[in-house]
């Protein structure tokens, strides 16, 4: 079930970015950080997981990114170079072994037969805040806004007095940091090791696809369904046969309906 | 005739790379040789992906899988030369099942490794290129199949050897010879050699053009009358037989197989070797394969993970200043120089 | 048959969410016809075009082109089983193969897997390709990058791939888009040239352009056709100096 929190998160992504899975790393690792070694609490590592990754994820739509828009093969192997140095430079600095982030909030409560962990309840709960506030985020604020108008149409909102280059930088910082916030939300049940990006990218990838790229409410059902069939079906037959099968489903969905099951009319 | 000079170096590299190839054992390294003759068979490997994603613009994330079908193949076939493979046995398996019976025959097996990867690749092709699924959702769905075939693999303790994969196999051997080093070694060359000669025809054929166009317009192709599907379907389904070949010598050449080495890793790097390389002309992909291999294997000794930390670096610098890859930077220089 | 329409619809529409782009269209051309559509923009032209090529399919309404229903079948198999051919605002090319490949890949025939496989180009495809590039004035770049040459040049590309293909029904969107007036007017001729019996649809903005080509013109706007006839009629016709003509001389004294 905390799975199922963590996709939710890594659903938001606008750009094709093979990294994602290294941002959500180094969020786990900034609460590793914070937590075991500085010894602060949990609940500074979650914010501080939040600021670096958005900061990573600025500085590689700076440098990178933005100098390759309009060429997504580049992009995908631009973004899949830096994947891999920022694992090996995870690698060097911490060691390949996995660390381990203690669980904020131990203990459970039993529902019936089911033994729910205090932390899922915790991550669940956060989850659909971080959730809550992005969508105020994305129609409330100016930012939001501002985001919006150029998803619809770019030179327009530029004529307006848009800067889109400031607003892109933002909007992917934002979504890194999004990541970093799973990595810090997953790492007390996973445990952190510099190459733990690489599954969560795919699933990213998928959810977001069968969510509709567009649409945020389609990215959470999205993951809520991917994350929950494939624990459903986990149940009923094993694991690997459940993945092939939710990968089977989401293959003719794409298929099917490349916008994603929520998708906007397009024009 | 500038274009006449740039196509001048890919000749020149071709036939380098082919003369250092085919004088290599006479240096008489014999453990070296061993290595080259594996990464021959990455040759192979890279020409299939280059039909696919260089010529015809199809970046396939996934291309281990179909590397990794006739590899397992072989490697399932050559274990059970003397009956039920150890591997099977230790986990009870007294019976051999019907799929093993079939693939025994070595014939056989090299037939179904070659087949089935390309069937897999035709249905794949029929059933994502008929609707509008775009360059970006064939690269996730291939990614995925890659990370579905690995945990597949990985799953099978029984009939697939589980995490460790299938070891202990034979080297070539027809009709009861077993081939020496050497032996073994040209044979592997001449493969490559035919692989490359035909790509080469296929690609200057009108089937080449075709598929060109694809990568450089889609939709006006359709316009003048071409069902890009039909086409795209097709090259996927060559570039798969193809891969199953080299996975088919792979698994006797390289004495195991595993299933770390098809999944996601190898796919990727097979990628990079032809981002680094150059694609759409199969002297990029050749080049790269086999620079990034020696010079990994010479490094990464040396230095381990900054040897990977590099490559990502170099990824990225290729990816800004090199976009055709070391052979398209050669051919630009050479044409500036005229 | 006694019909004399190769390209009629009927009851055309197609909706974008709530935006109708064309509604209850009935669109006819008869046979070796050479017809121009006007209209401002949005009006739905291209979308006629879309819909006829198969691009886009129909809310509702049928196409028919030589007496086959060819409502909402693919581009590939209108292009290749009913021999019509498209030439696209803004010229559409393959920018890094040559202009020999370009105008190679137009040629008729050999549009299956099966027909290509391993076969090199015939000679006879070769021939009628050097003869295109002799009338479309681009035979010494033969070996030149599409993305190398002028705007103008690209565009006589396009038509070229039009000539070689060699189509029943040829549909010119906008054809001088971008050109000078000497370069329009030698458009205007390729075109007269083109037709040989072929039937021609042209969507087009220049007046100047329409008056040296058009012999019948239909008038689009907003969806519906607003008045069809002779060119002299139609700009004589109130509705249609109205609606466009008189924005158009207003386009035309803002750019003079």
């Amino acid at each position: 079930m905390a799975a199922l929190g963590m996709v939710v998160i890594c659903g938001l992504m606008n750009v094709i970015n093979l990294a994602h899975g290294e941002l959500i790393m180094i969020g786990a690792y900034t609460a590793y950080c914070i937590t075991q070694k500085a010894g602060m609490s949990f609940a500074v590592a979650l914010p501080a997981a939040f600021a670096v990754s958005a900061a990573v994820g600025a500085a590689m739509e700076l440098a990178v990114i933005r100098r390759l828009t309009g060429r997504p093969a580049e992009t995908m192997l631009a973004t899949f170079g830096i994947s891999v140095v920022l694992q090996q430079m995870a690698n060097l600095i911490f060691g390949a072994q996995s660390q381990y982030v203690a669980i904020p909030i131990p203990g459970n409560f039993s529902l019936g037969h089911v033994v729910v962990p205090y932390y899922n309840v915790f991550t669940i709960l956060f989850v659909t805040a971080v959730l809550a506030g992005t969508v105020l985020l994305m129609k409330k604020t100016r930012f939001g806004r501002r985001v919006r108008a150029i998803t619809q149409n770019r030179s327009m909102a530029e004529c307006l007095g848009i800067d889109s280059a400031h607003v892109d930088t933002m909007t992917f910082a934002f979504g890194s940091g999004l990541a970093g916030l799973a990595g810090a939300l997953a790492a007390p049940v996973k445990s952190v090791s510099p190459f733990m990006g690489g599954p969560y990218l795919i699933n990213s990838f998928l959810t977001s696809v069968v969510g509709g790229i567009a649409s945020f409410f389609g990215t959470t059902v999205g993951s809520l369904l991917v994350g929950e069939s494939t624990a459903l079906l986990g149940g009923l037959t094993n694991d690997v046969l459940a993945s092939i099968l939710v990968f089977l489903i989401i293959i003719a969905i794409i298929r099917f309906k490349p916008e994603g099951l929520f998708a906007k009319e397009r024009r | 005739m500038t274009k006449h000079w740039s196509l001048r170096v890919n000749r020149v590299l071709d036939l380098a790379i082919f003369l250092i190839l085919g004088f290599f054992p006479l240096a008489g390294l014999s453990f070296y040789t061993q290595l080259i003759e594996k990464y021959m068979v990455f040759l192979i490997f890279a020409w299939s992906l280059d039909i696919l994603w260089g010529y015809t613009g199809l970046m396939d994330l996934g291309h281990a899988v179909l590397f990794g079908m006739g590899g397992y193949t072989m490697a399932l076939c050559l274990s059970a030369q003397g009956g039920i493979p150890e591997f099977m046995e230790r986990c009870g398996v007294t019976v051999p099942p019907f799929w093993l019976k079939a693939i025994m025959n070595p014939f056989a097996a090299v037939l179904v490794g070659i087949l089935l990867p390309a069937l897999l690749a035709w249905l794949l092709g029929r059933f994502l290129f008929t609707s509008r699924v775009g360059g970006v959702f064939f690269s996730v769905i291939t990614l995925a199949l890659a990370q579905v075939f690995t945990l597949f693999l990985q799953s099978q303790q029984k009939y697939m050897g589980g995490f460790n994969g299938i070891g202990g196999l034979p080297g070539l051997s027809f009709f009861g010879h077993s081939l020496s080093l050497m032996e073994s070694y040209y044979f592997v060359f001449c493969v490559v050699f035919l692989v490359f000669a035909f790509c080469r025809v296929l690609m200057a054929s009108r089937f080449g053009l075709v598929l060109r166009s694809v990568r450089e317009n889609e939709t006006r192709l359709e316009f003048l009358g071409y069902d890009q599907a039909k086409f795209k379907t097709a090259v996927f389904a060559v570039s798969g037989a193809l891969a199953g070949l080299a996975g088919v010598l792979y698994a006797p050449v390289n004495g195991m197989i595993a299933p770390n080495d098809v999944g996601i890793e190898f796919s990727t790097t097979a990628i990079v070797w032809l981002a680094i390389g150059g694609r759409g002309n199969l002297t990029g992909a050749a080049l790269g394969s086999l620079l990034i291999n020696v010079l990994g294997n010479a490094l990464s000794e040396q230095f381990g993970a900054f040897w990977q930390l590099l490559l990502g670096i170099v990824i990225i610098v290729v990816v800004f200043f090199m976009p055709d890859g070391v052979v398209g930077a050669l051919r630009k220089a050479v044409k500036e120089h005229e | 048959m006694n019909n004399p329409y190769i390209l009629w619809t009927e009851r055309l529409s197609v909706r974008f969410g709530d935006f109708w782009a064309l509604r209850n269209v009935d669109f006819a051309v008869r046979e070796g016809e050479l017809r121009v559509v006007i209209g401002p923009n949005g009006a739905g032209k291209t979308t006629l075009m879309d819909l006829i090529t198969g691009r886009i399919k129909p809310t509702s309404g049928k196409i028919f082109f030589d007496g086959h229903n060819i409502t909402g079948k693919s581009p590939h198999v209108i292009a290749s089983k009913y021999h019509v051919g498209r030439k696209f605002q803004g010229p559409n090319l393959f920018e890094n193969m040559t202009v020999a490949e370009n105008l190679s890949l137009a040629a008729p025939g050999l549009h299956t897997v099966g027909a290509v496989f391993l076969h090199k180009t015939p000679k006879a495809v070769l021939e009628q390709v050097s003869e295109v590039l002799k009338k479309i004035g681009l035979l010494e770049k033969r070996g030149r990058l599409a993305c190398e040459l002028s705007h103008g040049e690209r565009q006589w590309l396009e038509i070229g791939m039009l000539m070689i293909q060699n189509p029943r029904m040829m549909i010119l969107d906008e054809p001088t888009a971008g050109m000078t007036e000497e370069e329009t007017y030698q458009t205007g001729k390729m075109i007269q040239d083109l037709q040989e019996g072929r039937t021609i649809l042209v969507v087009e903005h220049d007046m100047k352009f329409v008056r040296q080509v058009a012999k019948s013109v239909t008038v689009f706007h907003m969806g519906r056709i607003l008045a069809e006839g002779p060119i002299s009629q139609i700009e004589n016709n109130r509705d249609v100096v109205r609606v466009y003509l008189k924005s158009e001389r207003t386009e035309e004294k803002k750019d003079a």
